[in-house]
């Protein structure tokens, strides 16, 4: 991105979804033998066509790692890769969390035409990060993660990192309008199915992490759906922790940052301001302005209309926010309607609960708590 | 993990030559006392001590100063298994420490933090301290930005102290000492480092910054505080036996994230993925015994392990054991329902009445709901099975009405 025109305080080289990752994309996987990588990186390569063009694994040059679609050349190091002429815009980190520093700065020495980092390893040390985005900053490099389960794009059918859209991505990524920021991994797959039960698809699917830093945040993120055709609305899942959000709204409202598409957001971890050492992500971890019910407020603001209610639809030009996840197809459906658009697609089956497999009991009142008659007639409907 | 106070505290100060008030703890004889007293000023300063990250003592009254042997041992008494309020969680005082009262004019309050709004390490400096930072006027704070290769300069303390109009005699000795607190920092594995307050004393005809109160926070992934040679145990009132017992399986790769949510719960959750954990935890509130992310497709052994202490510690206690997740990305469902099952075949035994639900959806997800069935089967237990098409937070509803249920009939 040119930097005359950067509405960033800080270097951001995209501007627009689309160019995270593309059909275009070619991706150097580090560690890619490592338990992780050698189930999730075919997949991803078979899924985009190809896209994987090289693998590091120390001390293994010459191997292939097998794929669907044919092998992937595994060298020694990144600068083994480079010398055999093959050439690569993204990497993607799979190593233990100590090792990932050295990684990212290999990457950085190697590479000339690095320009972005996917980092999907989890529990890498805030001090470690600090410096990567440091470096990757006087690199001018996009940083994603880490703890992040990388990009996908159901557009151009690619994705890069980790594991998004599971094993099955083409299943779970089916091309629509929707951009998705989420803090978490799994909701990123997750809310892309919810979305087909109201009719929507997604264009970029982008898991930043939860880390203390998240080096590629919500107000990058609403900057590039801006400036994304693909893009007519964008669901946001958060947690407490960091004023990522807060500033990004804030820029939106100081015309900082340009955003005329709905947001439909999703803040979780009320229960987390308690909590005096992290569980699940890192970075959840809320200081004393930054919990879950000020994240709620932030967006409410912006918002100008309460969290929406499935019964009594109201949502604002600007989105609404949802007090759960199993609601976002039907927030969507109520920004787009407001905007007198349509869903992409026929809606595609529902959440409602469908039992897979059960056993009921018939619990006897004499017995007490261990008393059960197995098959009886289900009395523990509640 | 997260310390408060010098007893702790000023041992991370020593590392980098940051001066610190004298500090006595309980075990101090009356004459040591006597000695603190009368060599400073004729005070000293009783506080209790407090393992993790508690705040606020001088606000509850839980600071006592005094200027004799008599009243130390007063404050000592009264203080030393003082209990205080960390949000909503009461702690205990586990001893006291007698601090040298440090005579001063100013009070200086300076942190260091990653700011998430910077995206880089910040410094913040007032001349205001001894007071919560956040009821000091912005036009009385300075926020240093700077890079974390080189760190803070003594020139950044320098611009800022003279924006600030501090005294001039005090900022030379703030100048030099202040960069330290980088050192401390990035040394050994901070995410938060505070001192609150600073006051400024006098050694050998020069003014000198006594750090008289530290809150600190260290990075759980990152080992380097291990090189302070702290105790395990002044992190330890953070951990429970069971999550003590669980984090020995913690690995980079995480898969054991537990924290013990409610002993009194009724809803044993074992939940898969760290936003499922955020939204799971929160919805079933207070019925959930635990909070937890076993994802990451952890091995077999690995999440056996994990149900084993599990269900050892809170099966009898449960209504409902849960399987809980949104649709696994790379998690093996099989694996991890296998390893489950097969830990609460052999510890059924401990509660046969229980109640299993699941939602979960992922790779052989079929596979894993039908080894479930057929292991319950056997055991006779009832269950229910809900794939990703049943929204998550439904089925935890639901889960959370069987177990309304079922403490019915407990109570009946």
């Amino acid at each position: 991105m040119n930097n005359s025109t950067s509405p960033f305080p800080y270097f951001v080289g995209v501007q627009s979804l689309h160019e995270l990752v593309n059909k275009h994309t070619r991706v150097c996987v580090m560690n890619i033998r490592g338990s992780e990588s050698s189930l999730v990186t075919p997949v991803s390569h078979a899924y985009s066509g190809g896209n994987v063009v090289a693998g590091v694994q120390y001390g293994e040059s010459g191997g292939r790692v097998e794929t669907p679609i044919g092998d992937i050349p595994v060298f020694g190091s990144v600068s083994e890769v480079i010398q055999a002429g093959v050439r690569f815009d993204t990497g993607v980190i799979y190593l233990p969390p100590t090792a990932v520093s050295h990684a990212v700065s290999e990457m950085c020495a190697r590479n000339p035409e690095l320009k972005r980092i996917i980092i999907v390893s989890e529990k890498v040390p805030v001090r470690d990060s600090r410096l990567i985005r440091s470096g990757c900053q006087n690199r001018k490099i996009d940083v994603i993660g880490a703890n992040t389960l990388g990009i996908a794009n159901s557009w151009d059918q690619a994705r890069v990192g980790g594991a998004l859209g599971g094993d099955k991505p083409a299943e779970s990524l089916r091309k629509g309008s929707v951009a998705i920021y989420s803090n978490s991994g799994n909701f990123s797959t997750t809310l892309s199915e919810y979305l087909k039960t109201g009719g929507f698809g997604t264009s970029t699917i982008l898991s930043s992490g939860k880390d203390v830093y998240i080096h590629f945040a919500l107000a990058e993120f609403l900057y590039c759906a801006e400036n994304d055709p693909r893009t007519r609305a964008i669901v946001v899942y958060v947690e407490p922790g960091g004023y990522y959000e807060k500033q990004a709204l804030d820029w939106i409202e100081e015309g900082r940052i340009k955003l005329t598409k709905p947001i439909i957001a999703c803040v979780t971890g009320r229960w987390k301001k308690n909590l005096t050492r992290s569980c699940g992500h890192a970075g959840a971890m809320a200081g004393s302005g930054d919990d879950a019910e000020a994240k709620e407020g932030w967006f409410d603001t912006y918002f100008g209309v309460p969290a929406f209610a499935p019964e009594e639809p109201e949502v604002s030009p600007r989105g609404v926010r949802i007090g759960s996840i199993q609601d976002v197809a039907a927030a969507v459906g109520a920004c787009m309607a407001f905007q007198g658009e349509r869903p992409d697609f026929e809606p595609t089956g529902d959440l409602s609960l469908k039992l897979f497999v059960w056993r009921n009991v018939r619990l006897c009142r004499t017995e007490g708590h261990a008393g059960r008659r197995p098959d009886g007639p289900d009395q523990c409907s509640p | 993990m997260q310390l408060t106070g010098l007893k702790y505290g000023g041992r991370l100060l020593e590392m980098v030559e940051f001066p610190v008030a004298p500090v006595l703890t309980e075990d101090a004889s009356h004459d040591d006392i006597s000695h603190l007293i009368a060599s400073h000023g004729g005070k000293c300063i009783v506080k209790p001590v407090f393992l993790g990250g508690v705040g606020k003592k001088g606000k509850a009254g839980l600071v006592r100063i005094v200027t004799n042997v008599f009243d130390a041992m007063v404050a000592k008494r009264e203080l030393f298994f003082a209990t205080h309020h960390q949000g909503n969680r009461p702690v205990q005082a586990c001893g006291v420490t007698f601090e040298g009262y440090i005579a001063s004019d100013i009070e200086i309050y300076a942190s260091i933090s990653d700011s998430s709004e910077h995206r880089m390490p910040v410094l913040l400096l007032t001349t205001e301290g001894g007071i919560d930072v956040e009821d000091v006027p912005a036009a009385a704070k300075r926020t240093i930005l700077f890079n974390p290769v080189t760190g803070v300069k003594s020139f950044h303390i320098n611009d800022a102290l003279r924006e600030l109009k501090c005294p001039p005699q005090y900022i030379s000795p703030l100048v030099q000492h202040l960069p330290k607190l980088w050192q401390a920092y990035d040394s050994y594995g901070l995410t938060t480092l505070e001192l609150n307050p600073i006051r400024m004393g006098r050694a050998k005809g020069r003014y000198v910054p006594y750090a008289c109160d530290i809150k600190a926070s260290f990075d759980q992934d990152d080992q380097a505080w291990k090189r302070l040679g702290y105790p395990e145990e002044i992190f330890s009132t953070n951990i429970t036996q069971f999550e003590a017992e669980i984090n020995v399986l913690r690995t980079h790769q995480g898969q054991s994230d537990v924290t013990e949510v409610n002993p009194e719960g009724t809803i044993l959750p074992f939940i898969f993925g760290g936003g499922a954990n955020s939204a799971a935890t929160e919805i079933l509130g207070a019925k959930g015994i635990i909070s937890s992310d076993f994802g990451g497709n952890p091995p077999y052994e690995k999440i056996r392990a994990i149900a084993d202490i599990t269900f050892r510690h809170w099966l009898p206690r449960a209504n409902v054991v849960m399987l809980i997740g949104g649709r696994a990305n790379n998690t093996d469902i099989l694996t991890t329902f296998k390893a489950i099952f097969d830990s609460l075949r052999e510890q059924i035994h401990l509660n046969p009445g229980v109640f299993v639900v699941a939602g979960r959806g992922g790779p052989k997800v079929v596979e894993g709901m039908v080894y479930g069935r057929d292991l319950l089967d056997s055991l006779q237990v009832p269950y229910r099975f809900f794939g990703h098409d049943s929204s998550m937070v439904s089925v935890l509803q639901h889960a959370m009405e069987i177990d309304d249920f079922m403490q019915t009939r407990r109570r009946s």
